[in-house]
């Protein structure tokens, strides 16, 4: 055996080894909390996380149109850990804008659900959970970050439960549908505190929305689109035993207000 | 239709494999039709260079269906052969294959022959199983087939078959599933596109469709086939990218007992536990023949505490197979195997909005979530050889499979059986034509919450005829029927035909094209499952088609002096229907996913392999490299979970008892694209590196270092593959 040919041999493999590895050691964690392009603030929870709590996130909703597939439209940010007081965080998001920024959770051995939304960004009153078109978010470019994107989530409020029946056809032009809750005594502009948005043409559905600790009035509207000035009110709950004497439901903190039935009808909407 | 009906449709099929059973035991025994006027041949087979005797070398008599292997003497017989000329071949991993041509044989007049077999490291021709259903010459099919041997599964530090598999040429794993010639990509568990057979036996559990390693006996398998491109004209559904056999040692001649442990630690980067990761594995392997009978038994443990956090895993498995020879013409093989693995089940590492990765880390909550899984495979097989121009096989086997999630947010479980009955005819009517056909049906039971309570029945027929068109050219064509009813799904048929033509252009030199279909019925998890996982539903889809594709290959094989092998392929496959998890909500407005045929999708690649000993065999390198380009043709996008370059190298330097080697596996870093959940996570290439050192004496010693140069990697989103990890096992083998 030619010792030189061992020595030239051992010394390209070694080499090419070295060359082909050398200095890379993979996947870097130390810098995964940085975005190139996107949004950063801070998340703060006021109150105690609730038992049920499976996990929550951050959504970010473009160009969003509140109608059947709601949630499709959503970016998920990576899981809040379940726990924390307050964050600082940053979630990728492509340029584009975004009219929907949003705290959401879902309780444990569930799925994701619009109705579970604990906070939006930006909102119009400190209570609503209706997002504000006009304080929408650009993302101008692939190096854009906008700073102070944050968002105050309220763990203290209470679920609102029950189910609507619908009277009459589903117009074609009716792209949204929602429970709305507002405070009461109304007042303008009205600014609904909580929602559940619907799934449209169907004859019966459940409903859940948060609320935080309040007196209200919940009413069902649908219409063409997301703002106020596009919905028609279609249906209230009513007090028991009585056709057109509107109830109020008053909620405290972390309470669960279950069968809030109401009578929905559709001959109200403009053809 | 309720699962009730399977009580009825059970005993139906248990009856007919009963019958068919005694109808085959009668007919092998009392079958003598061909023992007048024959002749036989004996003769040793020898190390040409040692002149050590050769156990367990595959002798063929050409153009026919007898076959032999050698004894721990090197000892072979055949006897009955029809009085003529004939061609006898000698091949074994390792050795230059040998034929002896114009032997003749004359009844009453044994003849006599001794083979001298070469060292060879490269090797252009060897006996395959799988590409014909039959044994066959590398030379005489169309198909690209790897071979992986006992000795390479032996060297490495292998808790499984995967860890050799990984550097055989054109196999490559993602996220633990195996990926032929990196078309099969990724699918979660749910549905395989390669399929696995344990001595031409489908080995596939009947809910989930995917390939249950454990379930491998590890220490008895004698080498693994990998047929490349679709097969699914011989083995029906599944073989869509390709077909991995593995074939287990038969009976030793006298007795051999083989004993090995292992004992490893990973070393990770991160310290995140204070306790030793170490890894434990043992095997025993014992093998005997008594006159007529002889068998195989073989144990094997593994207790790893993993790399990270819950990925610790307890496994262990039984293989046993037993082989009676009623008759020179007639033998029965008994195999069982039974696989329990406990293991930690976390689906993505520990990653918080705000906070930084924590990759060693599962998500808080399921640091505790485990599965337990158990699985059984029994398997009858009866040889019969009518004539020297016809054999007969018949199996019969079962499958179950079982698992049970321990999770914070489910329990759910599922159990499957299988039940597979298969008859093969083998026939051998002249040397120009070399003709198989064969019969199978599949019935699958599944019950739990998982996917609910299912059914489902297929039946395939096919016939392959490989002709010889000239002294130098020869073809194959076959088709295959297959027809499956799912209750409360589709019911589908697939037709399923291949061509192929091999040119022996010139000494040493042969050209191959083939082209066929292949196709996947889809699993009965992609059909049903119902569960959530991370507050996504998934929801069952009774509507899913199979999905099928059209795949070729055109290469070339060539030996360059007397030390390279070169092998290269250009394969084009179109698939259609694509099998794929979509995102969409439910009436709720809930998110949910949902398997469905979303995509049409072109893939092409080449693959180049060359294989070469220097130095009087003394230095081995093996190297490949595939480019492919697999595109999703509605959107123009790379297809997901497909690196479009992979290169794996193989070094083996020995010297007298001493071995060193080192295998490095290279895969291009995905798309930004080819990511389906987190497209935005960090992205690299797989860059690893394993070494080793053996020691070959009566006890063997190894020495491996896996991932050597500790290189942080992942192959699906958000799951680091395994740290650096150095071990030391022994083996220690006596034969008697």
């Amino acid at each position: 055996m030619n010792l030189t040919k061992w020595q030239v041999t051992f010394l390209v493999l070694t080499t090419s080894f070295y060359i082909q590895c050398n200095f890379d050691e993979g996947l870097d964690f130390g810098d995964s909390r940085h975005v190139q392009h996107g949004i950063k603030g801070e998340i703060v929870f006021d109150g105690a996380w609730p038992d049920n709590v499976a996990e929550a996130r951050l959504i970010a909703a473009a160009n969003f149109q509140a109608d059947a597939g709601a949630l499709e439209q959503f970016v998920f940010s990576d899981p809040i850990q379940v726990g924390v007081a307050r964050l600082n965080y940053q979630l990728s998001l492509n340029p584009s804008t975004y009219e929907v920024i949003a705290v959401i959770f879902r309780e444990n051995g569930t799925s994701w659900d619009i109705s579970n939304l604990l906070a939006v960004y930006a909102p119009a009153s400190p209570c609503s959970v209706f997002p504000d078109i006009s304080k929408a978010i650009t993302i101008e470019s692939e190096n854009s970050v906008v700073d102070g994107i944050d968002i105050l989530v309220d763990l203290t409020k209470s679920k609102v439960s029950g189910s609507l029946n619908f009277i009459g056809e589903w117009p074609s032009n009716v792209t949204f549908a929602a429970v709305l809750a507002f405070e009461v005594p109304l007042s303008l502009p009205l600014i609904p505190c909580g929602i559940a948005i619907l799934p449209l043409n169907i004859e019966t559905a459940d409903f859940k929305m948060l609320v935080p600790e309040n007196t209200y009035t919940i009413t069902v509207v649908a219409g063409k689109g997301l703002s106020l000035s596009e919905i028609t009110f279609i249906g209230s709950y009513l007090v028991p035993g009585t056709s057109n004497t509107p109830a109020t439901v008053t909620v405290g903190k972390n309470e669960n207000i279950q069968d809030i039935n109401i009578t929905v009808d559709l001959n109200l909407l403009p053809k | 239709m309720k699962v009730g009906n399977a009580k009825f449709i059970l005993p139906t099929l248990k009856s007919l494999y009963v019958f068919l059973i005694i109808l085959f035991f009668i007919c092998g025994i009392h079958n003598n039709s061909f023992s007048q006027g024959t002749g036989t041949i004996t003769g040793t087979v020898t190390d040409a260079d040692t002149g050590l005797p050769l156990p367990g070398v595959n002798v063929q008599l050409r153009h026919t269906v007898l076959g032999t292997s050698t004894s721990l003497e090197g000892e072979f017989s055949l006897s009955r052969i029809e009085a003529g000329s004939y061609s006898v071949m000698a091949s074994m991993i390792g050795y230059k294959i040998q034929t002896i041509d114009n032997v003749a044989i004359l009844p009453g007049s044994p003849a006599k022959l001794d083979f001298k077999l070469a060292m060879s490291f490269v090797e252009a021709d060897a006996i395959v199983v799988t590409a014909s259903r039959k044994a066959k010459s590398l030379s005489e099919t169309p198909n690209s087939i790897s071979i992986i041997s006992a000795m390479d599964i032996r060297k490495r530090n292998s808790v499984d078959v995967r860890d050799a598999l990984k550097y055989a040429p054109g196999v490559t794993f993602i996220g633990g599933q195996v990926n032929i010639r990196g078309t099969t990509g990724f699918s979660r568990g749910a549905g395989s596109r390669v399929l696995l057979l344990t001595d031409g036996v489908l080995t596939m559990p009947g809910d989930s469709g995917d390939i249950k390693w454990d379930i491998v006996p590890f220490t008895a398998v004698e080498k693994v086939e990998v047929v490349k491109g679709a097969a699914s004209a011989l083995y029906g559904s599944s073989a869509i990218g390709g077909v991995i056999n593995i074939i287990t040692k038969e009976p030793a001649e006298g007795r051999e007992l083989s004993i090995r442990s292992s004992q490893g630690i990973y070393d990770p980067v991160s310290n995140w536990t204070d306790r030793r990761l170490l890894t434990t594995q043992g095997d025993i392997f014992y093998s005997e023949s008594i006159n007529a009978f002889g068998y195989v038994l073989a144990a094997g443990l593994r207790d790893s505490r993993g790399f990270k956090e819950n990925s610790q895993f307890f496994r262990w498995n039984v293989f046993g197979k037993a082989k009676y020879k009623f008759t020179t013409s007639f033998n029965a093989i008994f195999t069982g195997s039974y696989a329990y693995d406990d293991h930690g089940q976390s689906i993505q590492w520990q990653q918080y909005l705000g906070q930084g990765v924590q990759p060693y880390l599962a998500p808080l909550g399921e640091e505790k979530n485990t599965t337990l899984s158990k699985k059984l495979f029994l398997n009858t097989t009866l040889n019969q050889l009518v004539n020297q121009k016809l054999a007969l096989k018949f199996r019969a086997s079962y499958f179950r499979n079982s698992f049970k999630n321990d999770f914070i947010d489910n329990q759910d479980f599922s159990k499957s059986q299988r039940f597979r009955a298969e008859y093969q005819a083998d026939i051998e009517p002249s040397v120009y034509h070399s003709l198989i056909f064969g019969i199978e049906g599949t019935y699958d039971v599944v019950e739990g919450n998982f996917f609910g309570e299912r059914m489902a029945l297929m039946s395939g027929s096919y016939i392959q005829d490989e002709f010889k068109i000239s002294d130098r050219l020869s073809g194959t064509a076959g088709i295959r029927i297959d027809i499956s009813k799912i209750f409360s799904g589709n019911d589908e048929s697939q037709v399923s035909p291949k061509f192929g033509l091999i040119l022996d252009a010139a000494d040493r030199t042969t050209f191959r094209a083939s082209l066929g279909k292949g196709f996947r019925a889809p699993s009965i998890a992609e059909l049903f499952t119902s569960t959530s996982a991370s507050g996504f539903k998934v929801i069952p889809n009774p509507d899913l088609k199979a999905e099928s594709s059209w795949s070729g290959e055109i290469g070339f094989k060539t030996t360059i002096g007397r030390n390279i092998l070169w092998d290269v392929a250009v394969y084009p496959e179109r698939y259609f229907d694509f099998i794929n998890p979509s995102l969409g909500v439910d009436d709720t407005l809930a998110l949910r996913i949902q398997f469905n045929n979303v995509q049409a999708a072109r893939i092409r690649g080449i693959e180049t392999n060359v294989a070469s000993t220097w130095f009087g065999n003394h230095l081995n390198a093996v190297v490949t490299y595939i480019f492919v380009d697999p595109r999703d043709l509605n959107t123009g996008n790379l297809l997901s979970y497909r690196p479009q370059h992979l290169l794996t190298t193989t070094l083996t330097l020995k010297k007298g008892i001493f071995e060193l080697g080192a295998d490095y596996r290279f895969a291009s870093r995905l798309k930004k694209e080819q990511l389906e959940i987190f497209p935005d996570d960090p992205r690299v290439a797989t860059k690893i590196l394993d070494a080793r050192g053996v020691v070959f004496r009566q006890t063997t010693l190894m020495l491996n270092a896996e991932n050597l140069l500790q290189y942080k990697y992942n192959q699906v989103e958000r799951n680091l593959e395994p740290a650096r990890q150095f071990s030391i096992s022994w083996q220690r083998d006596i034969k008697r």
